[in-house]
């Protein structure tokens, strides 16, 4: 090699290190919207309640709105002024067959309650917002025959719903429920005999294919009714919270998958959690609903059930007592406030409250109706425990605001003494995760 | 006997002829003129010279002529006509013909007699004329009969410099005959008042042709006639008048005048019409081609014709007594139709030559009269090999074109969409509105300044009017065998080996292909890598000859290059600083490269060019992710080559250091493909954030990789010299079958591949049909709800080439932002009122997030559509709610911008390597003399 050979190699050994020196750079990362996924205050809520004459919805938020608007179905019906003020916890029997409240403001956080009886039987519920889909499991179970799913049409755009079915025996065909059109400002109410008149224990997804929409069932036969909240979907881990004392208590499963689903089922009491006896192994056969009762030996008043199972389902319980029946569907994780009625329809309203693997203490704030704050507790939730909160010691407590700390609870509520109701608490919706969005 | 052998009837009682010889400073050619005169086999019977008395020489020739019957003199500053007429007055001799010659022309012995022939073969014939051939040369014709096109121009129906071979040897009617030698029926010219006139040298000829015709006579030309014509005046060798100012577009002027004198009463309109518009045609044609002088011409032609009606009312009085045929009648006698565009193509070719081969082109005007003196050897007829071996480069190219074709064989017509190429608009009009309109239609409405490129885009685009999208059909299609025709422009200048030129030319041109510019649609790099050699050359020729109109070129190739591809302004700086410095007597003109291809960028300086926003070249912000060795082999871009294509070019521009006799030039290629080198790497760990709120997107390397691999080549052609020396002579072998290793590669994958994928045919419609068919706003839901939503605002089809990178205002941007949000996680009435106040009237999500689009399904005020997939929304706004205007930019945008584009055609036509005519220069006084 001539003495010269080095610099004739410079020139290929500085593209040489260059390109070495940048194989080190990490290289840029995959476009990403700016900003990302965020949560953001919501501004405007939606929920819909079904009425009967003499039941009572409360209405009532985290902070004050900016303006409430409330419309009964049907359209015609007078609605109460007391709905339009968004800054109190307001209380009324609206009448019609449904209200409608919408109310705005940021992180208003309303939601509504409705409590009443149907032939003597108590019902609570919930109101439920939109909803996208929508799960309702053991309807028409044990000869109560009269189970409905009610659509009510929250938006100013026809409505279009998908009702898919399920009982005991397999799938249900039903043509007539598909593509179901909710008319704006109206509601409509499918009767579950109507299309699966028969076939035990039915469970039913209500698929919102287009606009807004709002669903949720009644489970009801004989002297016994009750109103049943929409679950979000299967999954393989559902908590039952807040299993209200009865005589006898029984679950409700749907596996929409094509595989069998094995099911354990366990009990979240006072102290702890423990195996349901004679549940540790529940076959339920795909594409099939079916019922099964808690041994009597397992002590599940005030306490929670947690259905895991191999393939996605959704769990209902049915908790008898007398000729009432109270239903208690999957609880939310909540993670932010959940409001509460401290009394409804003049019964006072039970709180239990229960957590996982962590201990989790949540703040129960207590509120008059004009939302003024009259008393706060801290209770605390033992990892894998239900407790029920304590009651309000004030008279004038109209509603209760949850805020857990260190995680995550579910939460239930129900009544007892006159009838027997039970129902979930959601989380107010006072944020929701948006998607980064950028505009061109 | 043979009709040839016949002797005409009128050689037994010849007609009497005057001949009038018109003189006019001719002292040059007179005496052999006259001469001519004298060897006739038949002589005229009365010869009549006739001068201005302008010239003593020319006088005291025609004085002492012997032959002549008369001389006589006429006033000064008279035309041919009146000067004919005036020896005709003094005539008191009958006689049947008349015979007109110039005093630079020459007769050949039986001229006359055998116009006499022809003149005399029928009784209708009034006019008969010879053929005329050059004098000097005495070979090549110059008319056998003339006639005029549509467009007012004369024309004689023979090549350029063509020979007489005797293919024009049979005579035939024509519309006229040349006044060199034009023989006239006595009668005739007296029924006809002679010649116009208003024409006193140029189209009278013509003129008294096209009346004798339509006054019922026939014109004949009598190809055994011969004469040589020297045409003194119009070739400019002679004063015309001495002492009379020439007049501006005289020659123009006598044309449109015939034309319009001519012409039937129903044509009148119509053809005034056509000429003015072709005037003004023409005017503009003159004016951007730097030709003052000619452009001052047909001004002033056009204002004596078309602004003196009374002048033209005379004209056509004048003729109509004579009038017996229409035009329609003899319409034969025209040019056909097509010749005016022939004339058309003749000077757009020489104008394309003259601007992609500058040094090649003598003038620039039309086609010239004058033959070189190298056309005055006998041509010798040897045995040539095919064309496609004499003319090899020519050959590579036209393989590179159905290569090209063959490649494009999925993309039938012309318009191409991809990812990154938006498609382009409807009509030009559309680019136009883009640099003139205060607000542009463009998502929530727009009143940003358009991209520079769109100049040049718009100013290309305009003779297509209604088909632009065949500019970027022409740039992805072609820009293989563009790239290798300019590479080789440049290889000219470098390497006189043409075979390593070739390859190399052909091997650069594939570079376009080989980065995935082509495929991808990124019209940015093909046009960087087209021009960066034409780049060169211009930047090459100026520092060796400092020259002001190449610093205007090199200027306007960086503008150009910089509008499409901003990154490559650095590049070009770069490289004109380098140049600079190296040449210190070229810095002047060097500077005003740098200053021209910065100040045309205008407002694009610092929106693209100095901003972050460099990397992202015209079309579409997308993200193209590369590595290190991806930029190595110019292997990074989605459709681009495998990488070990590129190894023989990384192997040869190695071995291309190994020899020092070439290893300057060797090194400068390798440091200019570094360069390519840094830049493509740096594009590989870039970002850019396209405008707010958008997702990074990573940079495209591909223009680095082009250029890299460009310099690498042109190092292998600087070092293929030394394969010829005995040194390095083994390794030829070697060396040709790695320089042909990478075109044949290449090639073939470029063509086996095709040019498509992502690059397609279409409308680069966003949005369904229906929705695209109306003007309003809809925003375009991308993306999911992890990745996050991209909500794009497009009007109509979507936005087109140029279009893609206007914004509206932040305000409008943010409440659209805010709007999106909110729909698409609490919905509220006011979100769609919103929505219609912005002038969105639909929304659509192509590949919806059955989520997010439950979301905005429950929003009231949406009403949701009939959409052209199962995957696809759309979502109609219905609101009360009224758009608010649009922005809109203040009212002397137009005139900024139109000064913009305005700096970018003065400075192209300063540009134009135009060169003043022969004509043009020396005084015809001196040549003269």
């Amino acid at each position: 090699m001539s003495p010269r050979a080095p610099l004739r190699l410079a020139l290929p050994l500085i593209a040489v290190v260059m390109t070495t020196a940048v194989w080190f750079v990490p290289e840029p990362d995959p476009p990403v919207v700016d900003g990302g996924r965020g949560a953001v205050e919501v501004r405007r809520t939606v929920w819909a309640c079904p009425v009967e004459s003499g039941w009572v919805v409360a209405a009532g938020q985290v902070v004050p709105g900016e303006a409430a608007r409330a419309r009964v179905v049907p359209s015609d019906a007078a609605v109460d002024p007391l709905w339009e003020q968004a800054d109190r916890w307001r209380v009324a029997r609206p009448g019609g067959d449904a209200l409608v409240l919408e109310q705005s403001g940021p992180g208003s956080g309303s939601v509504g309650w409705v409590a009443g009886a149907r032939r003597g039987a108590a019902v609570l519920g919930a109101c439920p917002s939109i909803v996208d889909d929508a799960w309702f499991v053991g309807l028409n179970a044990q000869n109560r025959t009269d189970g409905s799913i009610t659509l009510i049409n929250t938006g100013e755009n026809r409505a279009v719903a998908d009702l898919t079915w399920w009982g005991e025996q397999g799938p249900i065909e039903s043509l007539d429920t598909t593509g179901l059109v909710v008319e704006p400002g109206g509601a409509r109410t499918v009767a579950v005999s109507s299309v699966a008149a028969g076939e035990g224990a039915v469970a039913v997804r209500v698929s919102r294919r287009r606009g807004a929409l709002a669903a949720i069932a009644s489970d009801a036969g004989g002297t016994a009714a009750e109103l049943v909240a929409p679950t979000a979907g299967a999954a393989t881990e559902q908590v039952l919270v807040g299993l209200p004392p009865g005589d006898r208590t029984q679950l409700a499963l749907v596996n929409p998958g094509t595989s069998t689903a094995h099911v354990a089922v366990e009990v979240r009491g006072r102290s702890g959690t423990f195996a349901a006896e004679g549940l540790a192994d529940v076959t339920v056969e795909p594409e099939a609903s079916t019922i099964v009762s808690v041994p009597g030996s397992v002590a599940v008043d005030r306490g929670s059930l947690v259905v895991g199972s191999d393939v996605p389902v959704v769990a209902s319980a049915i908790v008898e007592s007398g000729s009432d029946v109270a239903r208690v569907v999957p609880a939310d994780e909540i993670s932010g406030p959940a409001l509460v009625p401290a009394r409804l329809d003049g019964r006072p309203v039970r709180l239990a409250l229960s957590t996982g693997d962590d201990a989790v203490t949540v703040t129960v704030e207590t509120f008059a109706a004009d939302m003024t704050s009259l008393e706060t507790a801290e209770v605390t939730v033992a990892a894998g425990a239900t407790v029920v909160a304590p009651r309000p010691k004030s008279d004038d407590a109209a509603y209760l605001v949850l805020t857990p700390r260190g995680g995550t609870v579910g939460a239930g509520v129900w009544q007892s003494g006159g009838g027997l109701a039970a129902a979930p608490v959601r989380g107010a919706p006072v944020t929701v995760v948006a998607p980064g969005v950028s505009v061109r | 006997m043979h009709d040839d052998d016949r002797v005409p009837r009128w050689r037994s009682s010849p007609p009497a002829v005057v001949a009038v010889l018109v003189a006019h400073r001719g002292s040059r050619w007179l005496g052999q003129t006259l001469e001519s005169l004298e060897r006739l086999t038949h002589r005229p019977d009365l010869l009549v010279l006739v001068h201005d008395d302008s010239d003593p020489a020319t006088r005291e020739l025609l004085l002492g002529h012997a032959g002549a019957t008369r001389v006589v003199t006429t006033r000064p500053r008279q035309g041919f006509g009146a000067q004919v007429a005036a020896a005709l007055e003094s005539e008191t001799e009958p006689y049947d013909w008349i015979w007109l010659l110039h005093d630079d022309q020459i007769c050949a012995p039986d001229a006359l007699a055998a116009l006499l022939d022809e003149a005399t073969e029928h009784a209708d014939v009034g006019i008969v004329g010879p053929k005329v051939r050059e004098w000097p040369s005495l070979r090549r014709l110059l008319e056998v009969g003339v006639t005029v096109t549509g467009t007012g121009q004369r024309e004689t129906m023979l090549e350029s410099g063509e020979p007489d071979a005797g293919q024009h040897d049979r005579p035939r009617d024509v519309l006229a005959v040349g006044s060199a030698g034009m023989l006239v029926r006595r009668d005739v010219w007296e029924r006809l008042g002679g010649m116009d006139p208003r024409l006193p040298l140029f189209f009278d000829d013509i003129d008294l042709g096209w009346r004798a015709n339509r006054a019922g006579y026939r014109v004949r030309t009598a190809p055994e006639a011969v004469v040589f014509h020297a045409e003194a005046s119009r070739n400019r060798r002679r004063v015309r008048r001495k002492g009379v100012r020439e007049t501006a577009g005289e020659r123009r002027a006598a044309a449109l005048h015939t034309m319009l004198a001519n012409c039937d009463r129903r044509q009148f309109v119509p053809w005034t019409i056509r000429l003015f518009l072709g005037s003004l045609l023409r005017l503009m044609g003159f004016l951007l081609g730097k030709d003052l002088r000619s452009a001052r011409g047909e001004l002033m032609a056009m204002i004596a014709v078309f602004a003196n009606p009374r002048r033209m009312i005379a004209a056509r009085s004048w003729r109509r007594p004579s009038v017996r045929r229409s035009n329609r009648q003899i319409r034969d006698l025209f040019a056909p139709f097509w010749m005016p565009y022939q004339h058309g193509l003749d000077v757009a070719a020489q104008a394309f030559e003259a601007v992609v081969r500058p040094e090649q082109v003598e003038s620039m005007g039309l086609r010239s009269i004058g033959v070189g003196e190298e056309d005055e050897v006998e041509p010798v007829v040897v045995e040539q090999p095919p064309w496609w071996r004499r003319w090899p480069w020519f050959t590579c190219v036209l393989v590179m074109l159905v290569a090209s074709f063959a490649a494009a064989r999925s993309l039938v017509g012309a318009g191409l969409v991809s990812p990154v190429l938006p498609a382009s608009p409807d009509s030009v009009t559309a680019w136009w509105g883009l640099i003139l309109d205060r607000s542009h239609a463009v998502g929530l409405g727009s009143a940003d300044l358009a991209p520079a490129f769109v100049i040049p885009l718009a100013v290309v685009g305009t003779p297509l009017w209604f088909a632009p999208s065949v500019i970027v059909w022409t740039l992805t299609v072609l820009a293989v065998p563009l790239a290798a025709l300019t590479a080789h422009r440049f290889g000219r200048l470098v390497s006189d080996d043409r075979g390593a030129r070739m390859t190399w030319a052909v091997s650069y041109g594939l570079l376009v292909a080989v980065t995935g510019a082509v495929a991808t649609g990124r019209v940015g790099t093909v046009i960087a890598l087209v021009v960066a050699p034409l780049f060169a050359n211009v930047l090459l020729r100026l520092v060796l000859e400092p020259d002001w109109s190449r610093a205007l070129q090199a200027g306007v190739w960086i503008a150009v290059v910089a509008a499409f591809a901003p990154v490559a302004w650095w590049l070009a700086m770069a490289a004109v600083a380098v140049s600079a410095v190296l040449v210190r007597s070229a810095a002047r003109h060097v500077a005003v490269t740098a200053g021209v291809g910065t100040i045309l960028l205008g407002p694009w300086l610092l929106d693209r060019v100095w901003s972050t926003k460099v990397w992202w070249e015209a079309g579409n912000p997308v993200d193209a992710p590369a590595a290190a060795w991806d930029v190595v082999t110019g292997s990074g871009g989605v459709a681009a080559a495998p990488w070990w294509m590129v190894l023989p070019v990384l192997v040869l521009a190695i071995a291309a250091l190994v020899p020092e006799a070439t290893r300057r030039s060797v090194t400068a290629a390798w440091l200019v493909a570094l360069v390519g080198l840094a830049v493509g790497l740096l594009a590989s760990v870039s970002t850019f954030v396209p405008y707010p709120g958008a997702p990074d997107v990573r940079a495209w390397s591909g223009l680095g990789s082009g250029l890299w691999l460009g310099g690498l080549l042109t190092a292998s052609l600087f070092a293929w010299p030394m394969l010829r020396t005995r040194r390095y002579r083994r390794w030829r072998r070697p060396a040709i079958v790695l320089l042909a290793a990478f075109p044949v590669l290449a090639g073939g994958w470029w063509v086996v591949r095709g040019i498509d994928q992502p690059l397609e045919n279409g409308e680069g419609r966003v949005v369904p049909a229906y929705l695209a068919a109306r003007p309003g706003t809809t925003v375009v839901l991308t993306g999911d709800s992890e990745a996050g939503i991209v909500a794009d605002a497009v009007v109509g089809a979507g936005p087109f080439l140029g279009a893609e990178s206007l914004r509206t205002t932040r305000d409008r941007e943010e409440r659209l932002d805010a709007a999106i949000v909110s729909l698409l996680t609490t919905p509220t009435r006011q979100d769609v009122d919103e929505l219609a106040r912005l002038g969105v009237d639909h929304l659509y999500a192509p590949d919806v997030d059955l989520d997010l689009a439950r979301r905005v399904d429950a929003a009231s005020g949406l009403a949701q559509r009939g959409s052209d997939s199962p995957d696809s929304r759309v979502w109609a706004v219905e609101s009360s709610e009224t758009a608010e205007p649009a922005p809109r930019a203040g009212a002397l945008r137009p005139w900024l911008a139109g000064g913009w584009a305005l700096a970018w055609v003065v400075a192209v036509v300063a540009a134009l390597p135009v060169r003043r005519r022969p004509e043009d220069g020396t005084e015809p006084e001196e040549e003269v003399r």
